[in-house]
């Protein structure tokens, strides 16, 4: 500061841009329906208010959908300043670093003193707020770059005051402050420009001008413009540029004049005026450089406070398959606020769901996982899809037929993808090796174990949905033996099988020996009790496809049974992951075939066993379509089963793949080492015994 | 009953236009009156956010990945401006009041966002709209739920909104002891007093003088 400067230098409140998100959608619809590589400066509008809602808030220079036509008034409001700006969309991002920033804004400022020194500033004010906007938008990662100007001319350089600024209610009273206001609002109803004269004469009361009568009005008139800011000691922006177009028309009246920053804010419903600025300038400073045009300045400051871009990353409202996503996941949410808060869908999405068999099961129950929210779903198939596929598989449609046929895991896969790009899905192409199947190639199939055994391992829950029971039993042990949840889906013509096998721990050496079944007949089971698909089989599961005619070896169904079941498959698998106690969850023995309404009423107050926020979680769940029941049946674990007691699974990890192989090549192994061959000798035995005719002591 | 039909809809709807002008509340409808279901009402309201809370955190991951300094200026200290206020940040809230066909009560839904155009999640608009308020904290998860995310039937965005579904009760708990039916004005003033202060927009005293 000068010797000549004493006083307060008045300092102006720059505008803040606001973009709307409606800005950003059109700005990319007309990038790719109409720039296209065009880089030109495109005509834009933008608006602010004088009718901030707090002094908190930083003066608004607002863009939105319709700056790319005009605005239209419903957007704008009724107190909205329309201001023109000029949009330059680059291509890339070093484009939009390289454009020379400080020549721009030069650009601008000419055309800025060119309305001034032609007076059309003058009959216009609204030339004198003007904004330039550069901006990068990057349409893979829907991310925007953007930085705004406010060119302002530094035309005069300094304005001095003797005080600070005053708010207008310390300097009129009510009935005048009325007064101005009524002057006013006649002003806006004619004229309405945001730059205006205030004069007051003594006898008549406030009355408002145009800007361009300032020569014929008297020295006492004040200048008023619709003033953006609310603090109480600054004005904003648009006072800088007329304070210049002052400064050129009437130099003299500077010095000496007062400024009205009119602000028509609205508090608790009242219409306020009083906060409106009156500024009395002491005194102005020129420029000493003597060039054509003044210094223009006015970039944007960037979030950090420095002179750079900013950048907003919209991939979460515009990235169509994040909005997938989020509709996906909003929709289970819904479920979850307004019917069911206790569920827990986190555990859903996150478990890793693998289905043996990609047919009409597999599909089915595929789609209703991922409508369960289930993202990482992987199919393990062998065949190929045939024509008679797509009606009843709904993952395929008839060009998977085509050229032999596409294989079913993969194409499963990627149909799963197509459904819901987030999806995590694969296919693995595998044939499940089987007991009394002969194994040919015998590296061949150990590797096929491996990969299976893998699988198993990678997976949370598996589901057993192939066409034949003996090829259930590898994927029941491997999966009795790695401690993983199985749901089993089985299918006859008219009736349908779905369970859970009973979830032990994964298989250590130290393991106790589970006891021998207790032949229990009521109450309930835990999850570990319960038995697996092969537990009620006293034979072990052989080549059932061998010597069957055409109908015997696939299964026909009515087409309702398996969507039927499917849904009830992957129901009971969220039931069990809704379950405090998981796979250990206790299922109801009945005695009595009953029917799960039956069951329910029965017990209302059990919350042992309807544990689940879902309700009930059955060990089984036979349907009869046929005659439209259903019942709930649960049956202990079977101390000699075939597939999971733990006499196989000690054998299986103890030998691995030594004992597979003699299982695949001789089904009575399994018999032998599960105990069952005994079972079946000691039942022979008993049929030899002689009973006395009159049984009065009968054996138990 | 605690429903209403479209037309009683547009006489609310009217009535707060009246006064929403007179005080210069901001209230405008968009759309057609005269059209069954043909538009809604708007407001645009705007918060300050004191900086410092924890959705901070989410503005420095956002603007991390950009290079500051290659798209920057060599500064200039211009003696004349002063830098906006950095202890607080605006949010840019909309409110619309929509008639819902499917349950024949008002409903209302709201969006906010930040000044470069992205979108507050739900905990933070909720958050920030009614820090203002002072609000004692009720049970967030209770708010949250009444909070919901649908497609917009206008604008095919998703924004947040009240459902419906608990309206009509509301309403006829509130009408109470009033016998016959409901005047359309009250209805809708008393529904917006209940339901829009909740969620960060105040309605004022004014609106409940009927003239």
């Amino acid at each position: 500061m000068t010797s000549e400067e004493s006083g307060k230098i008045l300092q102006f409140l720059p505008f803040s841009s606001v973009i709307s998100s409606s800005f950003w959608h059109k700005l990319t619809q007309m990038k790719i329906d109409v720039y296209a590589l065009s880089d030109e400066p495109v005509d834009i509008t933008g608006y602010y208010t004088n009718q901030s809602a707090s002094s908190r808030l930083p003066a608004c220079l607002n863009v939105d959908y319709s700056s790319f036509e005009n605005h239209h008034a419903s957007v704008v409001g009724r107190n909205g300043i329309l201001c023109q700006g000029l949009l330059q969309n680059t291509n890339t991002f070093e484009a939009f670093k390289d454009i020379n920033k400080q020549a721009a804004i030069n650009k601008c400022g000419e055309q800025i003193w060119n309305d001034i020194l032609s007076g059309a500033a003058l009959l216009n004010p609204s030339l004198l707020t003007r904004f330039l906007l550069l901006t990068f938008a990057d349409l893979k990662k829907y991310q925007f770059y953007y930085w705004f100007a406010f060119p302002t001319l530094v035309f005069p350089s300094k304005i001095i005051l003797d005080e600070e600024p005053k708010e207008l209610d310390k300097v009129l009273t009510k009935d005048e402050l009325h007064q101005l206001q009524q002057a006013y609002d006649q002003y806006k109803a004619t004229c309405g420009q945001s730059a205006f004269l205030v004069e007051k004469n003594p006898d008549l009361g406030f009355k408002c001008h145009p800007l361009k009568e300032l020569a014929n009005l008297k020295d006492t008139t004040w200048v008023g413009f619709c003033d953006p800011s609310s603090l109480p000691t600054n004005p904003g922006w648009p006072l800088r540029n007329l304070l210049a177009l002052i400064a050129y028309h009437h130099k003299e009246r500077l010095a000496g004049l007062s400024v009205l920053c009119w602000r028509d804010e609205v508090r608790d419903g009242q219409r306020r005026i009083g906060s409106s600025l009156l500024i009395e300038i002491k005194d102005v400073v020129y420029p000493t450089e003597n060039e054509t045009n003044p210094k223009c300045l006015g970039w944007e400051k960037n979030e950090r406070g420095k002179l750079g871009a900013r950048m907003v990353n919209l991939s979460n409202s515009m990235d169509p398959e994040r909005l997938a996503n989020s509709a996906v996941d909003l929709n289970l949410k819904l479920m979850k606020w307004r019917l069911l808060p206790e569920l827990n869908l986190d555990i859903v999405q996150n478990t890793k769901c693998l289905l043996l068999g990609a047919g009409t099961l597999g599909c089915y129950v595929a789609r209703t996982l991922m409508a369960w929210g289930v993202r990482h779903i992987t199919f393990i198939d062998n065949g190929r899809v045939s024509y008679s596929n797509p009606v009843r598989q709904s993952l395929y449609t008839f060009k998977d037929c085509l050229n032999g046929g596409q294989p079913k895991a993969e194409s499963a896969a990627n149909c799963l993808r197509e459904i819901f790009p987030g999806m995590i899905s694969r296919g693995i192409d595998l044939r499940i090796p089987m007991p009394g199947h002969y194994v040919t190639d015998a590296e061949e199939i150990e590797k096929d174990v491996q990969l299976l055994a893998d699988a198993i391992n990678e997976h949370d829950v598996v589901f057993l949905l192939t066409d034949t029971r003996e090829s259930r039993w590898l994927p029941s042990m491997l999966s009795a033996y790695l401690g993983k949840l199985v749901i089993n889906a089985a299918l006859g013509f008219d009736t349908y099988l779905v369970m859970r096998h009973g979830q032990r721990e994964p298989w250590n050496p130290g393991q106790v020996q589970s006891e021998k079944s207790k032949g229990v007949m009521r109450g309930a089971l835990v999850g570990r009790q319960l038995g697996c698909y092969f537990c009620n089989d006293v034979v072990a599961p052989g080549d059932s496809t061998k010597d069957r005619t055409l109908d015997q070896q696939c299964t026909v169904t009515r087409p309702g049974i398996s969507l039927i079941a499917s849904g009830l498959a992957v129901e009971l698998m969220v039931s069990v992951l809704q379950h405090p106690e998981g796979g250990n969850a206790s299922a109801e023995i009945s005695t009595a075939a009953m029917t799960t309404v039956q069951q329910h009423q029965q017990e209302p107050d059990n919350k042992e066993i309807s544990g689940s926020p879902l309700g009930v979680v059955p060990h089984s769940i036979r349907g009869f379509l046929h005659r439209h029941q259903q019942v709930l049946p649960a049956t202990e674990a079977f101390y000699n089963c075939t597939a999971c007691s733990p006499l196989v699974i000690k054998r299986y990890a103890e030998e691995g793949y030594a004992f597979l192989s003699e299982v695949f090549n001789n089904p009575d192994c399994l018999e032998q080492v599960s105990g069952l061959a005994d079972l079946h000798k000691d039942i022979a035995s008993i049929e030899d015994w002689d009973y006395p005719e009159e049984s009065e002591e009968s054996n138990d | 009953m605690g429903t209403i039909t479209w037309e009683e809809f547009v006489l609310g709807v009217r009535h707060i236009l009246a006064v929403s002008d007179s005080i210069g509340d901001g209230w405008h409808f968009r759309g057609s009156l005269e059209e069954n279901g043909g538009g809604y009402l708007a407001k645009r309201m705007d918060y300050p956010v004191a900086i410092g809370e924890p959705s901070e955190r989410t503005l420095s991951a956002r603007v991390a990945t950009i290079d500051h300094d290659s798209v920057t200026e060599p500064y200039e200290i211009d003696p004349c401006s002063i830098d906006p206020d950095s202890s607080f940040r605006p949010v840019y809230g909309e409110f619309h009041v929509l008639y819902s066909l499917a349950h024949a009560v008002p409903t209302l839904y709201l969006r906010a966002w930040r000044r470069d155009g992205s979108c507050l999640e739900a905990e933070e608009l909720w958050r920030d709209l009614t820090a203002a308020e002072r609000r004692p904290s009720s049970d967030e998860s209770e708010r949250l739920r009444s909070l919901t995310q649908q497609e917009h039937p206008f604008l095919g965005e998703p924004w947040y909104h009240l459902h419906p579904c608990r309206t009509a009760d509301m309403m006829d708990q509130i009408a109470g002891n009033d016998v016959g039916r409901v005047d359309a004005k009250r209805y809708f003033i008393r529904w917006m007093s209940t339901v829009a202060p909740f969620v960060g927009c105040p309605v004022s005293h004014h609106y409940a003088s009927f003239r």
